[in-house]
Order: C-alpha cells, then structure tokens, then sequence
C-alpha cells in the first residue's frame, strides 16, 4: 500500500488544482487569457494528470501483491 | 481572408505540419512574404485555424487507424487488468502517454508567451535556420554512434519517451518543427528513421487533436458559425494534404534521411531572411 501513496498524494494534488482552475474570481497563475475567468483548459489537463496518477497508484498496488 | 489564400493556408497546414520544415514557421513567414494582409490572431482566425488541425489529426488518424486500434486496445486493457506485461502495443501505447504528458503541459501554459516572444517573422525564419542545424547535426551524431541493435519502437524507454516528449514541446517557437525534433531526439536515442518516424507521428496525433477539440466551442460561436464553410473546406483540404504527406514521409523514412530538409530550412529560412531584411 505504500507504494501507492506517492501516485495517490500526486492525484490529490491534480484534483486540487483542476477544481482550482475551474473556479471562476480568483487569479490563476500561468493563463493565456483572463486570469479571473474559469480555465477549461488547465483543468482537463489536471483532471488527465489526476487519472493517470490513479492508473500509476493501482499499477503499485497489484505489483506489490 | 479570401478563398484562395485559405486553401494555400490549409495545403500548407497539411504540408508543413508533418514534413520536418515547421508548420508555424510557414504560416507565419509565407502570408508575411506573399504580402498577405491576415490577422492569424483575429477571433475570427481561430474557427479556421481548429478546422485545419482537426483536418490534420483526422488524416492521422486514419492513416494510422490499425496501429491506434491495437493500442488503444491494449493501453485499456493493461488498465483494467492494473499490470503492464510485455505485450509491444501496450508498451508502446504507455511510451505514447509517457511523450505526451511533458508536450502537454508545456504547450498548455507556454504556447502563448512563446509565441508571443517569437511570432516576428524575422524570428521564424532565423529558427528555420536553426532546425536546418538540429536536424543536420543530428543526422552527423547518428552516423557517428554506433549503429543500434534494434532500433524499433519496443526499444524506447519511459525516459526516452518523456524525454522527446520534452524536446517536441520546442515546436511551440515559429520556425522549430515538432516532427524534425522529435525524430532527430528518436534517432539519438537509437531508433531507426522508420521506428523515429512512426513514433513522431504518433505522438502527434493526440496533441494535435487535442489542439483542436479544445476549441470546439469556438466553432460553434458566433465567429465559427461565420466562417462555418470556409474552415470546414480548409479542414478536408489540409486534412488530404496531411494524409499525402505522410503517406510519402512514412515510405520515404525507410530509406531516406534528414539533411534533405535541412538543406531546405536553410535556403527557405536565408531567401525569407533576406527578403524581409531589404523591405525593411
């Protein structure tokens, strides 16, 4: 199981900064455009990186078994 | 923007985009050196421009539809059984995942200071220039190593793959092509020209997708909805020229090499210099 909490701890951090970047209002860092506005973009791209922290984190787990 | 210079445009998007020669650096330097007057950063640009790279990975796609097929497969596979065994698709599939995470980010937040640092025309030809170099040099380090012993894509390692992942994301800078880097990165890792190509080509496809899909809604916006007919015309024609492109590109890796498009880099990247330099 321990071998699964580095992926799981980088999925949190992905998840984190998706909803970050969805959030309309507050200043986003490294934006093209209008940093107040929601940023679709970035957040796909951090629920992606999310997702596959997650693949990462079963992958550790099963070959650990 | 009349019709026939959006046709030029999407030939040259087909062309450019998969030929080792930059993509942007043509559609930057050729309108600039015809004289045209197009604002590539008008609103009413981007509906034409999303056709063109929805055109582009289409004709990737489908030329590469049995090997996306088999990967894909076997990418969900590996997935839900949560175990990678030594099944070549599925090691290349996770190889393509790996390449495209670094193009990914860096394009995402650099693709716009990037271009804005280097959208002058000037500078596009300069680092047309420069990618003559990369791919002749690269070309001269190939020959200088030893001659790999296998050479094709079940070779590539993880850091191979994140690493030409990285050096495709310099294609952000107008003049730099992203096929040239990253087949040059695959042949100093020790590919064959064929197995570099494949990979570069691969690679592609879901940046260049992704590029597309992402503004979609820009398509269906009051702009898009103007130039509705106009990009999707663009969008086939590009779409046809890519699919040519790497028809003949595929065939020509087998045998052929780089220097050819370094040879022309340097003479299309000098002429446009000196072009631009004197109507200064």
């Amino acid at each position: 199981m321990q071998r699964a909490a580095l992926p799981v701890a980088l999925a949190i951090v992905f998840l984190i900064l998706m909803v970050f970047y969805l959030v309309p209002g507050i200043n986003h860092p490294f934006v093209s455009a209008n940093p107040l506005a929601s940023h679709t973009k970035h957040a796909i791209l951090f629920a992606g990186l999310a997702v596959l922290s997650l693949v990462w984190a079963r992958f550790n787990t099963n070959s650990a078994r | 923007m009349s019709v026939v210079q959006a046709l030029w445009l999407a030939v040259l998007q087909g062309f450019s985009e998969l030929f080792p020669i930059s993509s942007i650096g043509h559609t930057v330097l050729v309108p600039k050196l015809l004289g045209w007057k197009i604002d590539q950063r008008a609103p009413t640009f981007l509906p034409f421009l999303v056709m063109l790279h929805l055109g582009t990975a289409g004709a990737l796609l489908l030329f590469f539809r049995r090997d996306w097929l088999a990967l894909v497969g076997a990418l969900l596979r590996s997935i839900v059984r949560g175990k990678r065994t030594s099944d070549p698709d599925e090691h290349l599939a996770w190889m393509l995942v790996f390449g495209t995470i670094p193009t990914g980010i860096i394009g995402l937040f650099l693709e716009t200071p990037l271009r804005r640092l280097f959208a002058a025309p000037t500078v596009a030809a300069v680092f047309l220039i420069v990618n003559g170099f990369v791919m002749f040099l690269g070309e001269r380090l190939r020959l200088r190593s030893a001659l790999p012993k296998n050479g094709g894509l079940d070779s590539i390692t993880w850091r191979t793959a994140v690493g030409i992942g990285f050096v495709q994301s310099a294609a952000l800078i107008p003049g730099i092509s992203r096929s040239g880097a990253t087949i040059v990165a695959g042949l100093l890792s020790g590919l064959k020209h064929e197995a570099a190509a494949r990979f570069s080509f691969l690679l592609a496809t879901p940046i260049i997708l992704a590029a597309g899909l992402l503004e979609v809604p820009v398509l269906l916006g009051p702009e898009g909805q103007a130039m509705l007919a106009l990009a999707l015309i663009g969008g086939i024609v590009a779409g046809v020229t890519a699919w040519l492109s790497v028809k003949f590109l595929m065939r020509y890796f087998e045998f052929g090499r780089l220097d050819p498009f370094a040879y022309y880099c340097w003479a299309f990247g000098a002429l446009s210099l000196a072009i631009l330099l004197v109507r200064r």
